[in-house]
This record gives C-alpha cells, sequence and structure tokens, in this order.
C-alpha cells in the first residue's frame, strides 16, 4: 500500500466529509503523509487465511421488535434545534429550478 | 468529615450513620470543585442546585427509612460525553456547546438509582480523541499533581476531578486508553471493563467496536463500587451481556500466575523511572507468593496502526451525524444544505477530529479499503490471538500504563504521531475486547505518579478487583 496523497487528496476527502479545512490543508496534508506512512509497517504482517475481526465481541446479530418509544420520540422533537408540530423543521432540500433559473 | 481520608465505603456509612448529611458531603465537595476549577479546569459545569436537590432528597429517604442504595450520597463526576436528561452535554466539542441530551444514558440512570449524586459534567479532549486532554474546546485540563503537566486525556477530567479530591469518583469512556492513562497520570484507579460489561447507551459514540464506560476511584474498591452499580445487559445496548465472573483464588497466592508480555517492556521509549517502578510492582507480587512468567504477544508491536486505522474509519462514520441539522446550529448559513454541513462541521470541529475523519475516510475509500481497513482488521484478529494464547497460561497480565510519566502541556501537541504513542500500552487490550485496570504505583508521595497495568481475561473483570485490592492491602 504504497501512499502517495497530495493536496487535491485532501480537498477530495474535506468535500466528502462535508468539512471546510479554513486554510489548514497544508498541515493537514504533512501529517497525513506522516501517520499513513507510519500504518506501512502492516504490509509485513502474513495475514493469508486470516478472517478480519470486525467487532469486539463474538456475539451474533439477532434483532429485536421495532418499539416505538413515545415518550422518547417525543423528547426527540422538543430537543431538535427546530420544530413545526411535531414535524422537524430542516432548511430546504430541493429548489425550485424556475428560480434558479 | 476528614475529607480526605474519605471513601466511597466509609462516606456512605457515615450518611448513614449520621455523622454528616449527603446535603454536607455535596456542599463540601462542591466548594472543593468551585475553588479548584479556574485551575485545574477538570469540569466544563458544576451542576451545583441540581447536586444540593438531589443529595437533600436522599437525606430524607434515608430518614423516613428508605433503603439506602449502594452509592448513596457520593458525590460523582461524568464525562461531558456520557447523557444526562435536561442537561448540556458538549464531548468537550464547539460543535456540542448547546446541545442538551434528551435521555439518561443508561450508566446515569443506575448511578441514580444507586444514590449517586452527579456534581457535573468532566472535561474531554473533543469527542474523546486525545491523549492529553489538550484537544477540548473548553481549554486543557491540568493535571492536580503537577499543573504543568498534562492529566493524560481523554477522560482527564474525570481523571482530574478524582486527584484534585473534587468527587470521590468518576466515570469515563475508554476507547485506545482514556481511563487508564489518565488515571496512572494522575494517580488514581482507572477501569476499562471487557467490551460488552457496561451499557454503551448514552455514551456518544467515537469507535463503537472499541468503546467502554468504566470507573474512576481514588482506591481499587472504589472503582469497584462504582462499577458493580453500572454494569449488566441492557436491551438498548446489543453488544451488551451479562456474565459469570470467575475470581481467582486471591487467597491462595501461589495458584496465580501473572504474565509479562516482555513487548509491553521494550527499553526504548521506557523511562528509567516507570522501569525501576514496575520491577519493584512484580518483586512484590512474587515475593507475595504469585508466579511471575515472562510471555509474548507478537503481534501487539502493530497495535498502534491497527488502533488508529480502524478508530478512525469508526470515528468518520460516527461523527457523520454532526451535521448542523440535528443537535445543533452553531453557523448561521441559510445558502445551501451542502453549505451547512461544510462550515457547521468546518467551524464546530478542531484540528485533530479533523484529522481523524479525513483519514478514516481515507482508509474506507474505494481503493483503499482492503489496504488499510480490512487489513487492520485481520491483524486485530492476530493481535487477540496472541492475548488468548498467553492467557492459557498465566491469569492476568502485567505492564505499565504508559511508557514515560505525565508529560508536559504542550510538549506533544505538534507531532501527532508522538502523541499518538502515548496509548502504545492500552490499546492492545482495546482491540481485544479486555478488562484492564489502571493502578498508582504505591510509595510515590511527593514524586509524580506512575500506573501499573493489570489486563484480564474476557469477563474476569473481578479478577482486576480482586488483585488491586491485594496489592493495595499490604
Amino acid at each position: 500500500m504504497a501512499i502517495a496523497i497530495n493536496k487535491e487528496d485532501i480537498q477530495r476527502l474535506a468535500e466528502l466529509s462535508r468539512i471546510d479545512l479554513q486554510g489548514k490543508e497544508e498541515k493537514l496534508l504533512i501529517d497525513a503523509e506522516k501517520i499513513l506512512g507510519y500504518f506501512e509497517e502492516l504490509t509485513q504482517v502474513d495475514t493469508d487465511g486470516i478472517s478480519p475481526m470486525a467487532g469486539a465481541t463474538n456475539m451474533v446479530n439477532i434483532a429485536s421488535a421495532d418499539d416505538v418509544n413515545e415518550e422518547l420520540v417525543q423528547k426527540g422533537i422538543e430537543s431538535f434545534p427546530e420544530s413545526v408540530k411535531g414535524c422537524l423543521k430542516v432548511p430546504g432540500v430541493m429548489r425550485d429550478i424556475k428560480q434558479n433559473g | 468529615m476528614d475529607k480526605k481520608n474519605l471513601n466511597i465505603k466509609s462516606a456512605r456509612d457515615g450518611i448513614i450513620a449520621g455523622h454528616f448529611t449527603a446535603h454536607e458531603l455535596t456542599t463540601e465537595y462542591l466548594a472543593e470543585a468551585e475553588a479548584k476549577n479556574s485551575e485545574i479546569n477538570a469540569y466544563i459545569s458544576i451542576d451545583r442546585e441540581k447536586a444540593l436537590t438531589t443529595a437533600k432528597k436522599i437525606d430524607k429517604e434515608i430518614k423516613d427509612g428508605g433503603e439506602a442504595g449502594p452509592l448513596c450520597g457520593i458525590p460523582l463526576a461524568i464525562k461531558d460525553n456520557i447523557l444526562i436528561e435536561g442537561g448540556i452535554c458538549t464531548a468537550g466539542s464547539k460543535l456540542l456547546k448547546n446541545y442538551t441530551a434528551s435521555y439518561d444514558a443508561t450508566v446515569i440512570k443506575k448511578l441514580k438509582n444507586a444514590g449517586a449524586v452527579v456534581m457535573g459534567k468532566t472535561n474531554l479532549d473533543e469527542f474523546a480523541m486525545g491523549s492529553s486532554n489538550e484537544n477540548s474546546a473548553f481549554g486543557a485540563v491540568k493535571n492536580p499533581i503537577d499543573i504543568e503537566r498534562v492529566p493524560g486525556g481523554s477522560s482527564g477530567g474525570s481523571a482530574a476531578a478524582v486527584a484534585a479530591g473534587t468527587a470521590l469518583g468518576a466515570l469515563g469512556s475508554d476507547t485506545g486508553g482514556s481511563i487508564r492513562l489518565p488515571a496512572g497520570f494522575c494517580g488514581v484507579v482507572g477501569m476499562k471493563p471487557t467490551y460488552g460489561r457496561v451499557s454503551r447507551f448514552g455514551v456518544m459514540a467515537m469507535a463503537s467496536s472499541l468503546d467502554q464506560i468504566g470507573p474512576f476511584g481514588k482506591t481499587v474498591a472504589d472503582a469497584e463500587a462504582i462499577y458493580t452499580v453500572i454494569k449488566g445487559e441492557d436491551k438498548m445496548d446489543a453488544t451488551s451481556k451479562d456474565a459469570t465472573e470467575s475470581q481467582i483464588a486471591i487467597g491462595n497466592p501461589g495458584s496465580i500466575t501473572i504474565g509479562i508480555p516482555k513487548e509491553f517492556f521494550a527499553k526504548e521509549g521506557m523511562d528509567k523511572e516507570t522501569a525501576e517502578a514496575m520491577e519493584e510492582t512484580i518483586n512484590f507480587f512474587r515475593s507475595s507468593g504469585m508466579k511471575i512468567k515472562e510471555v509474548s504477544l507478537p503481534n501487539s508491536k502493530y497495535a498502534l496502526s491497527v488502533y488508529y486505522i480502524i478508530m478512525f474509519a469508526e470515528v468518520s462514520t460516527n461523527l457523520a451525524k454532526f451535521d448542523g441539522i440535528r443537535y445543533s446550529r452553531t453557523e448561521d448559513v441559510t445558502d445551501s444544505l451542502l453549505e451547512i454541513y461544510i462550515k457547521t462541521r468546518g467551524a464546530g470541529f478542531g484540528d485533530e477530529v479533523k484529522r481523524r475523519v479525513l483519514l478514516g475516510t481515507f482508509v474506507l475509500s474505494a481503493g483503499y479499503y482492503d489496504a488499510y481497513y480490512t487489513k487492520a482488521q485481520k491483524v486485530r484478529q492476530l493481535i487477540r490471538n496472541d492475548f488468548t494464547k498467553a492467557f492459557a497460561e498465566v491469569d492476568v497480565l502485567l505492564s505499565p500504563v504508559s511508557p514515560t510519566v505525565p508529560f508536559k502541556l504542550g510538549e506533544k501537541t505538534d507531532d501527532p504521531i508522538k502523541m499518538y504513542l502515548s496509548d502504545i500500552l492500552t490499546i492492545p487490550v482495546n482491540l481485544a475486547g479486555l478488562p484492564a485496570i489502571s493502578i498508582p504505583v504505591k510509595g510515590r508521595e511527593g514524586k509524580l505518579p506512575i500506573g501499573f497495568q493489570l489486563i484480564g481475561k474476557r469477563w474476569h473483570d473481578s479478577d482486576l478487583f480482586g488483585m488491586g485490592k491485594f496489592y493495595e492491602s499490604l
């Protein structure tokens, strides 16, 4: 896993992560190179036939009943930054095409 | 009341016997916490009114002949990434500075039922990301033993609160050492339970396959008293589980074998003081009749890389929900949804959080996923296998908590790798999901604290308390 990470990669990762880096791209790139360089040591480890360990327990997934806790729903709405008549109010996602030309 | 020598048991006994009231005890601790906070900065918020109301209620219950809970009237400090209904919960982040929690974490419910008095919320590295408690949006925490030094992180506020005598115990969370390192640096006891032993419902997730809530106390018995209350299966956390806890025969030291993982005693990087303190500790157990056996955990040398890859990946996923729409709106941006996300996260997250989210996004991205994330998960399996092999021969493992004594504020903030290396001896435990406890080495009054770590078999949490109390009692 030879690492080659550049300023454009950092920019792209910032876009994907939805983060404004506020001019700190340079420092982040230097740190990222160092950190990813450190991870190179894992290439030495023979992991043939080893299965990935996804969690700290060997528990099997179970499904629980989908019980609605009305009280918690209410509290969730109350703690949401904005709400109208029991509905969460969020900024618009769609736009009027005509308005935007 | 002799506050200095109080512990959880004697404080509870004192309240029940009527030597002092929970209200008096809480008043004393509040005064201490408020007086010391400008210097130590252990608390992000202290809730005087609520603490005193709770204490009064407990006094009344006891007066009316009600049953006294196992932690009745005990002033506790709670890491500010654990939710308490109706209270602000910041996770040490600017992004959540106005976020009010809608419900109690399961551990909080249990503490309340046990009669505990919550003093306030303690400072931490932002979203529990850090080893020195210098990454908080609310300022660094100072080590009460030497205020020029760090308390360790990320539960630095909780450790400092107990060490400074501003609470009788505390809760923290440990993802890669965040309870044990600050406990070691501040000279208190800190314990990370087996993964799954304590419900994570209501703790803000950092890395879900590694996080575990655990107690801090002045003594092993104090940490155990809190642990006993908070442990147990919870239907709100599918990874939590009840398990029978075996107890090694402490009364028969000759039957106990302590493993010394040679890789944890590497000469380079460990300071002389720590090496000497470990030798003393090992000799202590040897002279009590326990057997000492060197063991090898060969893959643990890769633990730092494995841990940081997996944790970055889980962090980038878990923190996606902090988008400026839910939980909080901090930025006045109305142009577009995308802009709200980008600006809120840009202004709300600190540098370390940004670094981890970005690198997590990188290791999970197409083309790199297998080389980094899958590879790390495989080596994680090897690290766990090493522990399983070692535990076939020994009952517990002993090592330092940190290769060095607490470092100075600012000493490592410019070099992330140097900072990450602070956790080198605690991380393997989280990767394997094992329990471990950090206990201060005795006889270091007037010197910087050094902690030693006992690591137990999975679900053998009580072995660690047994061993710890044995060490403290002699």
